[in-house]
């Protein structure tokens, strides 16, 4: 059985976070403030009950999607992927390619990363961030610098398991 | 059984000699008789039966006899017959043809069908008719309903723990998997010390409330829990409970899935075990692997493996003449186990375990060369209750010969342990993406008995394993070996599987199982059934042995955290756990199963065959696994389709065994069949040259917009769309790929069906795919296998059923990319 939530989102517009093939849309408790309708027609919106966020996903009043998240530890870096209509933690991993892949250690420090490390082969580099680091603010910041050829969140997924 | 004569003509074609008119000539009575295998059918279930026609004495012409049928069961409706014409040669004294009971999700009575001999060929004169009647029972199956597809608010607790000095840290995830939102509940972390394997000490260390909020369908809520470790004693192993209420439903036999548990051990100075400490063993002056006779896997003779029942003789790797003659062992083949972690030290691994070639993931995550006493290159798993990894390392490459428990599949094959379940970070340091801490790119075959649920194609994991096989071993490629799942029978958005031969969650919902650089494994119990939990899927590549629990049926015997109060031992007395003159320090497991222990055997066999010649490509591995496959033996495997009416439209929502256009024979719940080591190793000696398939070629995607288009709903014949591939001729499938786009009020009423231009049909979704519950949008890559060798070029069918009543949807679009070489 969905849940009907009310029907009061207006339409606004979500900072959009680029990636390779993903509509990322950044969502947090201040720009949900006052719910909002995607360009794709998903209503977002956030509560806060104590030291939990929930923000929801609603289809024509029809509830699709709610996660809560803990405050407690560290602020949620939430962003919500339209295709799957889902919402989904930013890893502190951000994936990055440098047109000098030697000035890694140089841009690493300048987001005060913990550490970054090359894949060569793989061409590209991630870059560890601090816990309580901006992950989504440093990849818009790593986007717009000139020796930054690549800059993208890492989505923390469903934790794989032994089977 | 019935029976008919038939008066046939004395010296059949011969006339009579006597004067006047030709007499009548006299008639022989030839005896027909019509028998059914069985008499009683359950829909969809007991489902077909051979109906067969003796003629006695036997005709020295042809004969045709035809059959008519009354009842109350409806042809095509109710049931199907290959044959309604059974056509004797002469000489031939019995026909058969099959009747199989079709499932029409219809609640019905019982049905009765009378099969009669309705004409013969031969026949001047009738006899008493024959008949055999059959009686087909409903099985009170139907298309899952609304209330069926979803269950009602359960909760499922997760709980996974990291420590550091002086604390653990519980992360309790507490999931909504029903259809209606949870209410505000409470819940516990409780710790316990282990007083013996499997019994706690009921006095809570510590007991932490927690409160969980109202969950909404199919959502989930996660909090964290610190546990003080200066509270707890050295020396001990103790037990931490995450739990929330209420009790679980009836429906989860003997599972609490409204609870998890983790556990951990204390050294003597109160610290968390973080390194490997050898322990003394006593090694068997006979020598040789005390515990081979139960390793059924090897050679299955039918014993019992510390289990209640044994299996089928023969049902195993067949490997008799690696056994025989001792080589291959996998000496010099590198195998990484990427999993929660592998005892360096353990007694039957040691001697195989590459010095500083694994990797502790921990330190990884940590970024810290010191997490707790940790050593970087011991990959030590911190928990007490079981050590994945240590039981796959043990199947891959338990030492042989050593006087100590069992041998692996390779023997002397090198392993590295790399515990990336721990942190679940740095996949690509995992996978060969990494040349230094770890070098990863060293590694031939990576086991990976690891999986997860959800459609989500992860891009990275794509271009890891292509940059794997493409350019380690220089350029050869590495082997991915990855585990099948194990969600058969894990039903917990629905209420039961919509019929026994489609499980709830299909194996391409793996977000790696969907890749065709991986080998998935499917898993095969004792008797040479499909284990019943082993996920199905047109990804799976091949089968190995697994087993059931252990406790009736075998499971897998492997190695164990050492001692008794670490392991899975630790949990109980089941199996060997039970039987200290087997196993007298505890340092092995004979419940171990799932796809997890299916990999590694096939893992441990690729070993071999790298040993054998070790300048075989991957796709040489996956080709020759493949051609030497056998379909397994068990009885209780599915052998027919299994088709239901849709609408008023028969859909084939399961299948029977495939004999593609190229000649290989698929199968959704086996791949292509079983490994049959000594077949693999005699083709690759005998008759095959390595890196024959010609260059592979991935190619450009194929897309066609459906511009939403509407899936017609409840109805059988759905959705049928085409597609082109203008690929070269003479070139051959080696995986293709679906990716389709769409949206639908409920995916899991979606069934996915393609057809090569050579006409193979092969089901890369089945209806009522729990994987896909809760979704509304369809955004996912699938796999299949069934067409390999085939030729890509020509018209591609895609056909989209939807399953059930009142929820609607559309397709958007869908394309196919082709993986194709060219073989010999």
């Amino acid at each position: 059985m969905l849940c009907s939530v009310p029907a009061i989102a207006q339409s606004s517009v979500l900072a959009e976070i680029p990636h390779t093939d993903k509509t990322l849309l950044q969502v947090s408790e201040s720009a949900l403030a006052k719910p909002i309708t995607t360009p794709s027609g998903a209503e977002l919106s956030v509560e806060r009950k104590g030291e939990l966020v929930r923000f929801t996903a609603a289809y024509e009043g029809v509830l699709t999607r709610s996660d809560w998240y803990q405050t407690t530890r560290s602020k949620p870096w939430v962003v919500f992927e339209t295709r799957s209509s889902k919402f989904f933690e930013v890893d502190n991993r951000v994936l990055v390619t440098l047109s000098n892949p030697k000035q890694l250690e140089v841009v690493a420090d300048e987001v005060d990363a913990i550490k970054a490390k090359q894949y060569p082969g793989l061409g590209y580099s991630i870059i560890w961030l601090q816990a309580d680091r901006d992950p989504i603010g440093t990849v818009k910041r790593l986007q717009a610098d000139q020796r930054v050829e690549r800059a993208e969140l890492q989505l923390k997924r469903p934790k794989m398991f032994p089977l | 059984m019935g029976i008919v004569a038939l008066l046939l003509p004395n010296g059949c074609g011969s006339s009579s000699s006597s004067n006047g008119p030709d007499p009548v000539p006299p008639l022989t009575p030839v005896m027909a008789t019509i028998t059914a295998a069985e008499t009683q059918l359950v829909e969809g279930r007991s489902n077909e039966v051979d109906i067969w026609v003796d003629l006695t004495p036997q005709v020295n012409r042809n004969v045709s006899v035809s059959l008519r049928f009354d009842g109350t069961a409806t042809r095509n409706l109710d049931f199907e017959i290959d044959d309604d014409v059974l056509s004797f040669s002469p000489n031939q004294l019995r026909a058969t043809t099959r009747l199989r009971a079709l499932d029409d999700w219809l609640p019905e009575d019982t049905e009765s069908l009378t099969i009669r001999m309705a004409e013969f060929s031969v026949a001047t004169s009738a006899g008493v008719p024959s008949t055999v009647t059959i009686a087909v029972e409903d099985n009170l199956d139907a298309p899952l309903t609304k209330a069926d597809k979803l269950g009602g608010g359960d909760l499922f607790v997760r709980a996974s723990a990291s420590f550091n000095q002086e604390s653990a840290t519980i992360e309790v995830r507490v999931i909504n998997r029903g259809a209606a939102s949870s209410s505000a509940t409470n819940g516990y972390v409780g710790s316990y010390r282990l007083a013996r394997p499997g019994e706690l000490d009921r006095t809570a260390i510590e007991q932490i409330e927690i409160e969980v909020p109202p969950i909404d369908a199919r959502s989930s809520f996660h909090t964290d829990v610190t546990l003080d470790l200066r509270k707890y004693t050295p020396n001990e192993t103790y037990w931490v409970e995450a739990s929330v209420t209420p009790p679980p439903e009836e429906r989860f036999e003997g599972a609490l899935p409204n609870r998890h548990t983790r556990g951990f051990t204390l050294n003597a100075t109160g610290e968390i075990l973080t390194r490997c400490i050898a322990p003394n063993r006593v090694r068997s002056s006979e020598g040789g692997d005390p515990l081979f006779e139960s390793q059924w896997p090897l050679r299955n003779v039918g014993q019992t493996a510390f289990a209640e029942n044994g299996g089928e003789a023969a049902e195993d790797l067949r490997m008799n003449d690696v056994l025989a003659t001792g080589e291959p062992t996998g000496k010099g083949v590198n195998v990484a186990v990427v999993d929660t972690g592998l005892e360096i030290c353990h007694p039957d691994l040691a001697e195989n375990v590459v010095q500083e070639g694994s990797f502790n993931f921990k330190i990884n995550a940590e970024e810290t060369e010191s997490w707790y006493n940790a050593d970087a290159s011991d990959p030590y798993f911190p928990g007490s209750r079981g050590d994945h990894g240590t039981s796959v390392a043990g199947i891959i490459g338990a030492h042989a010969e050593n006087g100590l428990g069992l041998r692996g599949v390779a023997p002397d094959a090198s392993l590295f342990g790399f515990n990336y379940l721990v942190e679940q970070c740095c996949l690509e340091d995992a996978l060969g993406g990494s040349a230094d801490a770890p070098n990863s790119q060293q590694i031939d075959v990576f086991n990976m008995s690891f999986g997860s649920l959800g459609s989500q194609y992860y891009e990275l994991a794509d271009g890891i394993l292509r940059y794997g096989t493409s350019e380690l071993r220089d350029g050869l490629g590495a082997i991915y070996v990855k585990a099948a799942g194990n969600g058969f029978r894990l039903c917990t958005h629905f209420m039961h599987q919509v019929h026994p031969t489609v499980g709830c969650n299909s194996s391409n919902g793996d977000r790696l199982n969907n890749l065709p650089y991986v080998i998935a494994v499917g898993a095969l119990n004792a008797a040479g059934a499909r284990a019943s939990y082993s996920s199905v899927g047109s990804n799976l590549w091949i089968s190995a042995p697994a087993g059931e629990y252990g406790v009736r049926e075998p499971a897998t015997i492997t190695t164990d955290q050492f001692g008794r109060s670490r392991g899975y031992s630790s949990r109980g007395s089941r199996g060997i756990a039970s039987n200290e003159n087997a196993d007298p320090f505890g340092d092995y497991s004979s419940t171990f199963n799932g796809t997890s222990a299916a990999a590694p055997h096939v893992s441990g066999v690729v070993a071999l065959l790298l040993e054998v010649e070790p300048t075989l490509t991957w796709r040489d591995v996956k080709h020759i696994l493949a051609r030497t496959a056998r379909r397994p033996g068990g009885l209780l495997n599915p052998r027919t389709d299994v088709r239901v009416m849709i609408g008023d439209q028969l859909v084939t929502i399961s299948q029977d065994w495939v004999t593609n256009a190229a000649g290989f024979d698929f199968h959704n719940h086996f791949g292509f069949g079983v490994v049959d080591v000594d077949a693999a190793i005699a083709l690759i000696r005998e008759d095959y040259e390595p890196d024959s398939l010609g260059t592979q070629i991935r190619s450009d995607w194929f897309t066609t917009s459906s511009d939403g288009l509407q899936i017609p709903d409840h109805d059988g014949s759905g959705i049928e769309q085409q597609l082109n591939l203008d690929l070269p001729a003479g070139s051959n499938v080696e995986a293709i790929q679906l990716h389709i786009a769409g949206s639908h009020e409920n995916l899991v009423d979606l069934s996915i069906q393609l057809t090569s231009p050579s006409g193979t049909q092969s089901i890369l979704n089945p209806v009522f795919n729990e994987v896909l519950a809760g979704n509304i949008s369809l955004d996912w890559r699938l796999l299949s296998n069934a067409f390999y060798g085939e030729s890509p070029r020509g018209i591609w069918t895609l056909h989209i059923v939807d399953a059930a009543e009142t929820d609607v949807g559309t397709l958007n679009s869908w394309a196919l990319r082709v993986w194709y070489g060219e073989h010999p």
